[in-house]
């Protein structure tokens, strides 16, 4: 698939409420081929709205959105989504094939089919994200990095046009954070794919990084990260003092108040759902 | 190295699909090749011996005693000491039950179970329903028929009508049978009479209405608080109300006697009973079912009406 | 008397009919009650039963149709109360009692037929009639086309509820659906077998299935299969032993099948956890590989 110019994802004056609290307004973005955009800001922010907003589960209060020219349904293959991990019960019959052939047919009605063809394809992306040796392993005795790389094979199977990650690194080793991270920056540079990549650690993907979209308390910032990770940008954001420091190649945020995460290694606890 | 299973993961699960139906095939060849050996009907006998199954041993003993030799009794319920409302069957009863000529059921309401278990099978039998001889109606009636000594010789002659029918032949010595039943009631009537002489009117109380119908016939005048019998029937607790006024029954010996069903025993009813021992009001056993030790239904209730009889004499005795 | 002399009965034979349906029924939700932690839902339901038949009596004197719309209800009810295990349970355990409640009080007003609406909940496998066969194979046929129907997307929402909504899948309404399949299910079985037993058949053939499988395919086959040989050995075996009531046996064949299977299913599930590196190195199925994080 050639990259193409025309916006895969655009945001116009879009904003989301839940109840009476306004989550974010006004966000007005545009997501190219081939871009790798994160997205950071502190729990709760709505950054895991914005994702469910792109593939359809959550509609917008105010504004416009649209996804490859459409406005953004369920269950579009267009959209690739890789989650955080999960737990899996250890005695859970799920293979690992099982698990990433769910992107190919889970969503269909009916008994399971027995299609080599299909067979085929889990075969191809399982090899493709380096699975293959434990393709018959349960999920449930897997590791991180390993569930992480099937949630990739989950996701190529469809072919997708964009890829959303939803904190995709989290409480994964550095090995295969970095793994994980190159997985996915691959798609991006084979195919054009761009990437949303949702996370409260920059640095991991520092390297991937095109631009930031940096979300804090309603309010919101779009930049190369020079411009966004500076002491300037994220006080005017946070409305507090923020100190941005760089650290070789690493930034660490600290504010007078409390430790905001971006240290390597480090996380908050995480919130599934609001941000 | 990189890892190879030894076998197509397919391959794998068709052989343990295999082995689960190996093991299907194996339990029903197996069943087959025993039903080869096994014994396909009874050996029959030169005199036919009638089926007759009842559903509650007392019943079942009055149909042996107007059948005789004739029939072959098998009870449902012959534990003494099991909750007669629980029940399953096995197959050996399940089996006697459709072939039986002759069924018998209290009826009532009291052993529902019957009628689906006899409209499994499509066994020709003549059903006999203590509830409908007897007529009984109404909502909530009480189910413990055996207890109504005065009706039961229309039970047996109900029983006989239906063994007449299945069994013409033995007809003449069903009716001698059923002459003999009825005269052999004679102990009970005069007992149930006694009572009702020297003692009509005397306040007992029951933990069941096990004993109902026998209490009505000896006037004997019944101080349980419904709501109390009919909970402890249905396998409830009952309200603390009720157990307040059946506690205050016995320690303020607003009664004579306490009659108490063995075959229910809870923790209220244990308690109701010592109760009793400790206030000094004598405590009768009555049971649901006949039990094992007593041979005839009339040995068993004259025994309970003989005690009923002693307790009441023992509680006129005290000051 | 063995077991041809019984199965020339025809109480006999609905018995092993009726078995069959229930057990095929029971053995087809079972996998998604484990996967889906629903196992104290079966029990809650079942119970449940008796009110519904309680209630069925007093309203149109059917107890069978009272204990199925009881059911459905129930369902209903558990399917609104939430969904995350740990407050499923709490509400399951408050609309457990709240309707047990319900149908004590009701009984009070039942009262001559009491051990008619007990007999929804202690089952009497030698009472089935060539009516409920039919009834009760309409209910298998249903459960069958509904859970077949069901199978791909109701697994993807019971393993990995967050991407199967993402795709699509409308987890709340399958959810649902499949209440009320087991609510159905289990109201048969206990129809049959008793609330006692329904466990029996609906969780543990699903769970000897598990550790012999990680195939979900495969477990769901053998689940079925396990449950049928139960029900249909149990029976079998009673017609054999003819003084052993048949529910002993049948929970005893069950229980069987996951002793045997949790003895020997690691030597099958061996070669699926014995993995290697690319460098060749053994990884161990132990904690090592397991990630610590907790959610929820």
């Amino acid at each position: 698939m050639s990259p193409s110019s025309e916006p895969v994802i655009e945001l116009q004056g879009a904003g989301v409420q839940m109840g009476s609290r306004t989550l974010w307004k006004d966000l007005t973005l545009t997501l190219r081929s081939s871009e790798f955009l994160a997205v950071l800001g502190p729990n709760g922010v709505g950054k895991t709205t914005l994702l469910k907003v792109l593939l359809g589960l959550v509609p917008l209060s105010s504004g416009l959105v649209r996804v490859n020219g459409a406005p953004p349904r369920r269950g579009n293959d267009e959209v690739g989504y890789i989650p955080q991990q999960r737990a899996f019960d250890a005695n859970l019959p799920i293979r690992a094939r099982d698990l990433v052939r769910f992107g190919l047919d889970g969503h269909r009605w009916g008994p399971p089919l027995r299609s080599r063809s299909y067979r085929q394809r889990v075969d191809k992306v399982l090899e493709a994200v380096g699975a293959t040796s434990y393709a018959d392993a349960p999920v449930g005795l897997l590791s991180g990095g390993e569930q992480q790389r099937l949630r990739i094979a989950q996701a190529l199977l469809g072919d997708p046009r964009v890829l959303l990650c939803d904190e995709p690194l989290l409480a994964l080793d550095l090995a295969s954070q970095r793994a994980v991270t190159d997985l996915i920056d691959q798609r991006r540079r084979d195919a054009g794919t761009p990437v949303v990549f949702v996370t409260h650690e920059i640095n991991p993907v520092l390297p991937y990084v095109d631009r930031i979209l940096y979300l804090v308390r309603g309010r919101w910032a779009i930049g190369v990260p020079s411009e966004i990770l500076t002491s300037e940008s994220l006080t005017d954001l946070y409305g507090i003092p923020v100190d941005v420091l760089k650290v070789r190649d690493r930034f660490i945020v600290l504010s007078a108040e409390h430790h905001l995460s971006t240290e390597p290694g480090s996380h908050a606890h995480p919130h599934h759902g609001e941000g | 190295m990189r890892y190879r299973p030894r076998h197509g993961h397919s391959e794998i699960d068709r052989r343990l699909i295999g082995k689960a139906v190996a093991t299907l095939v194996a339990t029903f060849s197996g069943a087959t090749s025993l039903s080869v050996l096994s014994d396909p009907a009874g050996a029959s006998t030169t005199h036919q011996v009638l089926h007759v199954v009842a559903a509650e041993n007392f019943w079942g003993n009055i149909a042996s005693q107007l059948g005789g030799h004739d029939v072959s009794v098998t009870s449902l319920i012959t534990n003494p000491n099991a909750d007669p409302h629980l029940f399953e069957t096995d197959a050996a009863d399940a089996a006697k039950l459709a072939q039986a000529r002759v069924v018998i059921e209290n009826g009532a309401g009291y052993d529902g179970w019957m009628a689906s278990l006899l409209s499994a099978d499509s066994g020709q039998s003549t059903v006999v329903n203590a509830g409908s001889v007897f007529h009984v109606t109404g909502s909530d009636p009480n189910p413990h028929l055996w207890y109504d000594i005065p009706k039961v010789p229309k039970m047996a002659a109900a029983i006989t009508a239906a063994l007449i029918k299945a069994d013409p032949e033995d007809s003449s010595a069903f009716q001698h049978n059923l002459k003999r039943f009825d005269a052999s009631l004679a102990p009970l009537t005069a007992m149930l009479a006694k009572i009702k002489r020297n003692f009509a009117g005397a306040p007992v109380a029951y933990t069941e209405r096990v004993p109902g119908y026998a209490l009505a016939v000896a006037h004997l005048s019944v101080k349980t608080p419904p709501g109390f019998a009919r909970a402890i029937e249905d396998g409830e607790d009952p309200g603390p109300a009720d157990t307040l006024s059946m506690e205050r029954l016995l320690t303020k010996h607003s009664i004579d006697v306490l009659l108490y069903n063995v075959q229910t025993v809870t923790p209220v009813t244990t308690q109701i009973r010592s109760l009793a021992e400790t206030s000094g009001v004598p405590v009768v056993g009555v049971s649901e079912t006949m039990p094992l030790s007593d041979r005839t239904y009339q040995e068993w209730q004259l025994s309970q009406l003989t005690a009923l009889l002693n307790a009441l004499r023992e509680a006129k005795s005290k000051p | 008397m063995g077991i041809g002399y019984y199965l020339q009965f025809g109480f006999a034979q609905h018995a092993l009919e009726a078995a069959f349906l229930v057990a095929a029924s029971c053995g087809l939700i079972g996998p998604f009650v484990i996967s889906r932690s629903m196992a104290f839902a079966v029990h809650g339901t079942s119970e449940l039963a008796f009110t519904g038949a309680v209630g069925g009596l007093l309203v149109g004197g059917n107890p069978l149709m009272g204990a199925l719309v009881g059911a459905v209800v129930v369902a209903g009810l558990i399917g609104t109360a939430g969904r995350r295990p740990s407050e499923r349970d709490s509400s399951i355990g408050v609309i457990l009692a709240a309707g047990l409640g319900l149908g004590v009080y009701l009984l009070g007003f039942y009262h001559g037929y009491a051990s008619e609406a007990l007999n929804i909940l202690f089952g009497n496998i030698f009472g089935v009639s060539t009516a409920q066969i039919v009834l009760l194979a309409g209910i298998a046929l249903g459960v069958a086309a509904v859970m077949g129907v069901l199978w791909r997307p109701l697994l993807f929402a019971s393993v990995d509820p967050d991407v199967a909504q993402a795709r699509g899948v409308r987890t709340g309404l399958l959810g649902l659906i499949f209440l009320f399949v087991l609510a159905v299910t289990v109201t048969e079985a206990a129809q049959l077998v008793g609330t006692l037993l329904v466990l029996s058949l609906a969780i543990t053939p699903a769970a000897a299935a598990q550790r012999l499988s990680a195939s979900p395919s495969a477990v769901s086959l053998l689940s079925v299969i396990f449950a049928i040989v139960s029900a249909e050995g149990g029976l079998l075996l009673s017609f054999q032993f003819a003084s052993v009531k048949p529910s002993v046996l049948i929970v005893a064949i069950s229980f069987s099948f996951y002793t045997l299977a949790r003895l020997f299913g690691p030597f099958m599930m061996n070669r699926q956890r014995q993995r290697t590196r690319p460098s060749g190195q053994r990884i161990g199925d132990q904690g090592s590989s397991l990630a610590e994080l907790h959610h929820d």
